[in-house]
């Protein structure tokens, strides 16, 4: 982890989800907000562009937002794609983004 | 009238060289016409002159390549529109194929279709006296170890699934171009592919040509097939794709 500027926060996070795909994740936030997600790796998602649709659900989301509540936003975008994820699972995204923010 | 479906024509596209933009650009213009009917299903082999990294659509460009060593070393870089991880594509050291069909030709569950089409790769490598396995969720490995990867994606009807075999590998040339997820552990983790990881070479078959010969049998062995040329309308929206697209930095650097 490393700051960038005063009460804005830069996390990177890699893992390797077991029998599945690395995922990387880096983000951003300030003391009430999430500013920025990029949700990479080698997984795959069908169809591609549904990450996007995933990265812009979480757009702002408040630090506080418990992992029921990234997951829930996670699968609304997976779902409004009607989306087919491999090797990746929102379950496991959603826990990574919260320890990420809580660490 | 039966209404029985008469059997698939492919078309084969013998092995030929482009660039990485253009070898991902004539995947998507092939794509397209097939979506269009206008061609038939078709599998092509290839390889890729300069020699280059694809990544996955997924991937961010700057955690996985090392773009320094890349240009000091002339290799070029591509995002695939398929996802995935990075691939080192040697002039030398491997022959990649892909086969694009409408997606009701395979099976609906995604990885059982990865399954399906690596029987292609399989029987191929059979008739070179190499037992090779499919390994979910989109590996084929040689004695436990890995000689080829692949990826798909489905769009508009069609499914396009690239992959590469390995002939020759070089791990740490290939390490000197890509990133690790963690410096520190750069040694451990060549060390660790080195294990991971074989070729055809090592299994005794050296030469490309019979290499390209077992696996063009293996994909079309069973099929119907005729070998064929792209369109003017799937070169020139190549064309277009390759500048435009897999080789515009907005592409590439997109993640």
């Amino acid at each position: 982890m490393q700051g960038t500027h005063i009460g804005c926060m830069h996390v990177e996070i890699t893992h390797k989800i077991p029998n599945g795909k690395l995922v990387r994740i880096s983000l951003e936030y300030d003391t009430t907000i999430l500013q920025n997600i990029r949700i990479c790796g080698d997984f795959f998602i069908h169809p591609e562009e549904t990450i996007e649709e995933m990265e812009r659900a979480l757009y702002h989301l408040p630090v506080e937002a418990s992992e029921e509540r990234i997951q829930s936003l996670l699968d609304h975008a997976v779902s409004s794609k009607r989306a087919e994820l491999i090797g990746i699972d929102t379950q496991t995204v959603a826990k990574l983004i919260h320890e990420a923010i809580y660490q | 009238m039966s209404g029985e479906k008469q059997p698939v024509e492919w078309r084969f596209i013998p092995l030929e060289t482009h660039s990485a933009a253009m070898n991902m650009a004539l995947d998507e213009a092939c794509a397209h016409e097939v979506a269009r009917g206008n061609v038939n299903p078709t599998i092509r082999l290839y390889r890729w002159n300069p020699s280059a990294v694809s990544i996955g659509y997924f991937q961010s460009l700057h955690q996985e390549i090392d773009l320094d060593a890349c240009q000091a070393q002339g290799v070029d870089i591509v995002r695939r529109r398929t996802g995935g991880g990075a691939v080192y594509h040697d002039f030398n050291g491997e022959i990649t194929y892909s086969i694009i069909a409408p997606e009701e030709m395979f099976q609906k569950n995604i990885v059982e279709s990865y399954r399906q089409i690596a029987q292609g790769i399989i029987s191929g490598l059979k008739t070179l006296k190499i037992d090779a396995e499919f390994v979910p969720i989109n590996d084929l490995v040689v004695a436990g170890k890995k000689i080829s990867g692949n990826a798909q994606t489905r769009r508009n009807g069609i499914l396009q699934m690239h992959g590469t075999i390995l002939c020759d590998v070089d791990v740490d040339k290939m390490f000197s171009l890509l990133k690790v997820p963690d410096e520190k552990m750069r040694g451990k983790t060549i060390a660790v592919v080195k294990e991971r990881v074989t070729s055809l070479k090592q299994h005794g078959v050296s030469d490309y040509q019979t290499v390209y010969e077992a696996l063009k049998h293996g994909f079309l062995s069973g099929k119907e097939w005729k070998q064929g040329k792209w369109t003017e309308e799937e070169m020139e929206n190549a064309e277009i794709l390759a500048k435009e697209k897999y080789g515009h930095p907005k592409w590439i650097e997109m993640r």
